[in-house]
């Protein structure tokens, strides 16, 4: 059965478009439409650029493209910059922060003729793992609009679950592209550190940042990945890969692909439905024809523990213009923040080598072997209504696994592979060699080839 | 001789300094961050790095 246009793929509007059964002008309008009935229930959009929507999709209908996004509608997290455009991260301090040029990836849109709808919710500052935010109204999670969607890039994740953008951008410090794709049912990509341009995207901590794609399958994502994957000189944390990184490569040698089952830590203190669906995707992977291989990582429980060790200095001193205004910061945050006083140089720079030494031991076990399974997150998607105090459980606990992976840099994907009895979304987690995103990609295009997980849609009446 | 500072009161003399008040229940939760925190940094503190320096995410072959 076709799909209706706001849950059609990147490829799917392109053949729409080639074949002009469909206009971007017409494209946009039924996103826009779509986004007037459901943003007011579900906050996935701070802001909707109407006008300039429908104005630059007009323009697109008298041109002809082929620029991979051409006509493709996105969300961006509101910690990316538009010129002329208020970059709030989520909070009452930058609400009028006005933003003086385009981000790196915002030009890559619109140098690919891509359609901006406007920003989308987030934690404030990105700060968080529950997607909570008393400034802006929390997002709802669309499978269970009582549930958080998990954060930070909450609205990103909301606006491609519900059908209100084709794909968004999120950033991913300690899982926050990673988490909300797994609760909200998408696909969620962080690529391995420098590779997508940070350039003009509000920092939290500069060793742990990342910027993504979100989408609703990994071959959008690679599509996303090969407009604004690559080398930024204006990024002085950017790295450089091969031309051509991003290409769909079938997978045919499946039996010559390694992957890593870890022994230790990811199956431990998780959900007892997240570790059956997880494992049963396991089976699915061996039954595919990939070798399953179980790998013991001893120092892995470390990982998250390091993560926040080296973030929250950085973030302490990009915050520390704003920390005066400590009363406009919800208290989540601020909690979060003020937690973290009194780091000194040294314990910084010890956590610092602790990290390098954390990935030495990571790289040396990624050696002989393709890619990590995880599950994305330990726990399913509490209830906003118990989500309020900044120390839940769930709230400290969402980020275990994925923090690890920002640590190494390493590129991390989280997939759909089951639900739960209640039709909440469970995703998996597939981490590859570091610089090595298309192959995980592939992987990750492989599984969806053969699975269905991630065509299921909430249902939003 | 002088009495040693708890923690709680080194937290408390942190955020004098940058001039934040807080509620009881909003010091009470923010101090739980912070002694978490705390129990994180001695414990890296404790070991020893020194073949490494700071956050290195390539290291060139390395054979298991």
């Amino acid at each position: 059965m076709s799909e209706p246009i706001f849950y059609k793929s990147i490829d799917e509007l392109k053949r729409m478009y080639e074949e002009k059964s469909i206009s971007p002008l017409e494209v946009t309008e039924d996103f826009l439409k779509r986004i007037k009935k459901y943003n007011n229930k579900l906050n996935a959009f701070l802001e909707i650029y109407n006008d300039d929507a429908i104005n630059y999709a007009r323009a697109l209908d008298h041109s002809k493209s082929h620029n991979p996004l051409f006509g493709i509608p996105v969300g961006l997290k509101d910690l990316v910059d538009i010129e002329n455009k208020i970059t709030t991260a989520g909070s009452k301090i930058l609400e009028n922060n006005m933003a003086t040029k385009n981000s790196k990836i915002t030009q890559d849109f619109l140098d690919n003729q891509s359609i901006i709808l406007g920003k989308t919710n987030l934690v404030e500052f990105a700060f968080g793992t529950l997607g909570i935010n008393s400034n802006t109204n929390t997002c709802r999670n669309p499978w269970d609009i009582k549930r958080v969607p998990g954060g930070s890039s909450s609205g990103s994740a909301v606006a491609v679950s519900a059908g209100l953008a084709t794909f968004a951008i999120g950033t991913d410090t300690g899982g926050s592209i990673r988490m909300p794709a797994s609760l909200c049912g998408i696909t969620g990509f962080k690529p391995s550190y420098g590779i997508v341009s940070r350039r003009g995207v509000m920092d939290l901590s500069w060793s742990m940042d990342h910027v993504g794609p979100m989408a609703r399958s990994a071959k959008d994502c690679l599509n996303i990945m090969k407009v604004i994957g690559g080398y930024d000189p204006r990024d002085k944390y950017s790295i450089k890969l091969e031309d051509n990184h991003f290409n769909e490569e079938a997978i045919t040698n499946r039996n010559e692909i390694r992957l890593g089952l870890p022994k230790n830590y990811f199956f431990e203190e998780v959900n007892e439905e997240i570790k059956i669906n997880v494992m049963k995707s396991v089976d699915k992977l061996s039954n595919m024809g990939y070798q399953i291989e179980e790998i013991d990582l001893p120092f892995v429980a470390e990982g998250r523990k390091i993560n926040i060790a080296v973030l929250l200095p950085e973030a302490i001193s990009v915050h520390s213009e704003y920390i005066k205004d400590y009363k406009s910061y919800t208290k989540t945050v601020l909690n979060r923040i003020i937690g973290g006083l009194g780091v000194s140089s040294e314990e910084y720079l010890t956590a610092s080598r602790a990290m390098s030494s954390f990935n030495y031991q990571m790289n040396r076990k990624m050696n002989n072997i393709d890619a990590l399974i995880t599950p994305t997150v330990p726990v399913i998607a509490p209830l906003i209504s118990e989500s309020s105090s900044p120390n839940t459980y769930e709230s400290n606990s969402m980020g275990r696994f994925t923090g690890v992976f920002n640590l190494t840099g390493q590129p991390s994907i989280s997939v759909p592979c089951g639900f739960t009895e209640n039709n909440l979304p469970i995703g998996m987690m597939l981490t590859g060699k570091i610089n090595n995103d298309n192959k995980l990609l592939n992987i990750a295009i492989d599984w969806q080839s053969e699975t269905e997980f991630h065509t299921k849609k909430p249902l939003l009446n | 001789m002088n009495k040693p500072i708890s923690q709680k009161q080194v937290f408390k003399s942190l955020l004098d300094q940058k001039g934040i008040t807080l509620s009881e229940q909003d010091f009470n939760e923010a101090y739980l961050s912070y002694r978490n925190f705390r129990k994180t940094y001695s414990e890296l503190m404790k070991e020893n790095f020194r073949d490494f320096e700071p956050r290195q995410r390539t290291f060139g072959e390395i054979n298991e």
